[in-house]
């Protein structure tokens, strides 16, 4: 009798932890199943209670060095519901303009620094030269935009929070300062450089992504729901609105859903094998109720972005698959249209007449003891819930995180790609870098080290039901 | 013609005598103005900083280092020195400089300014072995901002 096999990649890379994947073989070599496993616990939940709530924007801002300002904006808005304020109109557009820079540079970095050498370089390229480095040495332009879009988000970001990495300027009640003339005017003239840019990396992307079809075709490309933040006119927003979901023919399945009321139609499951919990839609169980969020989803659930360029690039995507682009390799297009929007929409507030107000902050003692705080952030829809005592201390804490919303496509998707790619006893770069090229198009915080230069921390084994290595590769 | 000069002060404040450089930089702003030296702090060297060493005559890194004696002050050029294989998030000194160099056409002359670490454990504190030798660290830079000598070993 054939064996049955499990090819275990282990470490993949980290979400600030370690995370592997499994691969189950029938005993004729074909993947029967894939695992997802992420062995990183944080435990923010349970060490925050007993803090004073006002702390938690700074303390929830150190969950993650590259998206910092998205949680710093769903726990200030947590904490905004707590004191039972609302913020005076100019915080709420400095929040707004804080909240999509970071969103600029987040999206650079996935796009540019981790999916661009698989892109340009392809999936079958050496793995010591899928890098920034490879990148540059094929393509130096396409290397130097990247840098300066996420130069372009981080200097927004330092100009209004004080620093680019951890800054504490949101907080409970508005912002702790007003924007100056002088950063205003500055920013603004980087405007037009982000713009260009933006438009040249989606023209690239498109030329790209034209040799890349039988990726295209099983990186994720299944039926699933869609869920993202829409204003009340339908469009794009990263900060506040209602939440939609939307299905695999772009049909509405629930809309004008209030954030705050997330339990009553988000559930979340817990696997043995791994601490990421897996979200789903509650009305259609688990794991029926598979929904994506983040670039794809957002733009799969909107009526239109709102702003021109954005839009214009919105109907190009919305020709890549009908009725609706399913594949999640369209994340990385998704990414570059809603870095349009950024770019757009952050002039658009930065020249409003009230932009430069002084009255930023709401002050307040709390009124409520119970508070919710919804945002997008780069990788999807981001939910902070707290509960305080009637000293202001924390009591309980609930984060639903993006990659948690995204864990079961993910899955999902991993095993799409290996039926698709890995057959038999041996294991090839190319078939591996596919299986992580998938990970990577969600952008979960575990692509950050996938793509170490020249030394990618990555094992995969072959083992069969004895426990006996059949195949190994290692990528040191 | 007055060099223009990039001061990276790099390490993760909240790690004791690792955010040495931070304190150091602190220091430097009292004493220099924008016109003497561009001064950023960061946690680690990422891609994007390429451009702005790219862009100017000298670098000066300023890090916490480990192995010497605690308190050691050391000023050298030798980016080789300094281990690491960096990543998608942050680079070496060497690959910063090779990626400004390739990118925008420009290796500023560059020093590393460290300092030996004591404590490396959470706290935002230094310890008192390296807090006593900041004075020292402080002054070598601002030699270096001036002329390209290195006035510590």
């Amino acid at each position: 009798m054939a064996e049955r096999k499990t090819i275990l990649i282990d470490p993949v890379t980290r979400i600030e932890g370690h995370s592997k994947i499994t691969l189950h073989m029938d005993e004729n070599g074909n993947v029967e199943d894939a695992r997802f496993h992420v062995t990183q616990f944080r435990g923010f939940e349970k060490f925050t209670e007993g803090r004073p709530f006002s702390e938690m924007p700074s303390l929830m801002a150190r969950i993650c060095g590259i998206c910092p300002v998205s949680h710093l904006i769903a726990s200030a808005k947590a904490c905004d519901a707590l004191l039972a304020v609302r913020i005076p109109p100019t915080a709420e557009k400095l929040r707004r303009i804080f909240g999509i820079a970071q969103v600029v540079q987040s999206h650079a970095l996935s796009l540019f620094h981790l999916s661009s050498p698989d892109i340009l370089l392809g999936m079958d390229a050496d793995p010591a030269e899928t890098n920034i480095f490879g990148v540059l040495a094929k393509n130096p332009s396409l290397a130097r935009d990247g840098i300066m879009l996420r130069k372009f988000g981080q200097q927004i970001i330092e100009r209004l929070g004080g620093k680019r990495i951890h800054p504490a300027w949101v907080v409970p009640g508005g912002v702790s300062e007003p924007l100056s003339q002088q950063d205003r005017d500055a920013i603004l003239k980087t405007i037009p450089d982000a713009l260009d840019i933006a438009v040249r990396s989606l023209n690239w992307l498109k030329q790209a992504s034209e040799t890349l079809s039988e990726e295209i075709s099983v990186f994720g490309n299944f039926p699933s729901l869609f869920m993202g933040l829409v204003r009340k006119d339908g469009s794009l927003t990263f900060y506040d609105g209602t939440l939609r979901f939307v299905d695999e023919n772009g049909i509405e399945v629930a809309g004008n859903l209030d954030p705050s009321r997330y339990l009553e139609f988000l559930g979340e499951k817990v696997e043995p094998w791994s601490y990421l919990k897996s979200a789903y839609y509650l009305p259609r169980g688990f794991p029926g109720g598979i929904y994506r969020v983040g670039p794809l989803a957002r733009l799969n659930v909107v009526t239109h972005c709102g702003t021109p360029l954005a839009d214009k690039a919105l109907a190009e995507f919305r020709q890549l698959q009908q009725p609706v682009p399913l594949s999640s390799f369209y994340y990385h297009y998704a990414r570059v249209v809603e870095i349009l929007y950024c770019v757009e929409r952050i002039e658009q507030l930065l020249n409003d007449p009230e932009i430069l107000d002084t009255h930023v902050r709401a002050v307040a003692n709390p009124n409520a003891m119970e508070g919710v705080g919804v945002a997008e952030a780069p990788r999807g829809t981001l939910i902070h819930h707290y509960k305080i005592d009637e000293n202001g201390l924390i009591q309980w804490v609930n984060l639903i995180i993006a990659t948690g919303q995204n864990n079961l496509a993910m899955n999902r998707s991993v095993l799409q790609v290996a039926k698709h790619y890995v057959k038999g006893d041996k294991i090839t770069h190319g078939m591996l870098n596919r299986v992580e090229a998938v990970i990577r198009a969600y952008d979960p915080c575990l692509s950050c080290s996938t793509h170490a230069l020249g030394q990618m921390a990555l094992e995969v084994q072959l083992v069969n039901t004895a426990g006996e290595i059949v195949d190994r590769v290692a990528r040191n | 013609m007055t060099p223009r000069v990039l001061i990276l002060a790099y390490g993760n404040p909240l790690r004791s005598d690792d955010g040495v450089a931070w304190r150091a930089a602190e220091l430097l702003r009292a004493k220099l103005s924008l016109a003497d030296a561009e001064i950023v702090c960061t946690h680690q060297l990422t891609p994007e900083l390429a451009e702005s060493a790219a862009h100017v005559d000298r670098v000066i890194f300023i890090d916490a280092a480990n192995g010497d004696k605690p308190g050691q002050v050391r000023c050298h050029n030798d980016l080789d020195q300094i281990a690491g294989s960096g990543s998608s998030h942050w680079l070496t000194p060497a690959q910063l400089l090779d990626l400004g160099e390739v990118l925008y056409g420009n290796r500023p002359q560059h020093f590393v300014v460290s300092i030996a670490g004591e404590n490396f454990e959470h706290g935002d504190t230094l310890s008192a072995v390296v807090e006593s030798a900041l004075p020292q660290l402080v002054q070598t830079v601002l030699t270096l901002v001036t002329s390209p000598v290195c006035s510590a070993t």
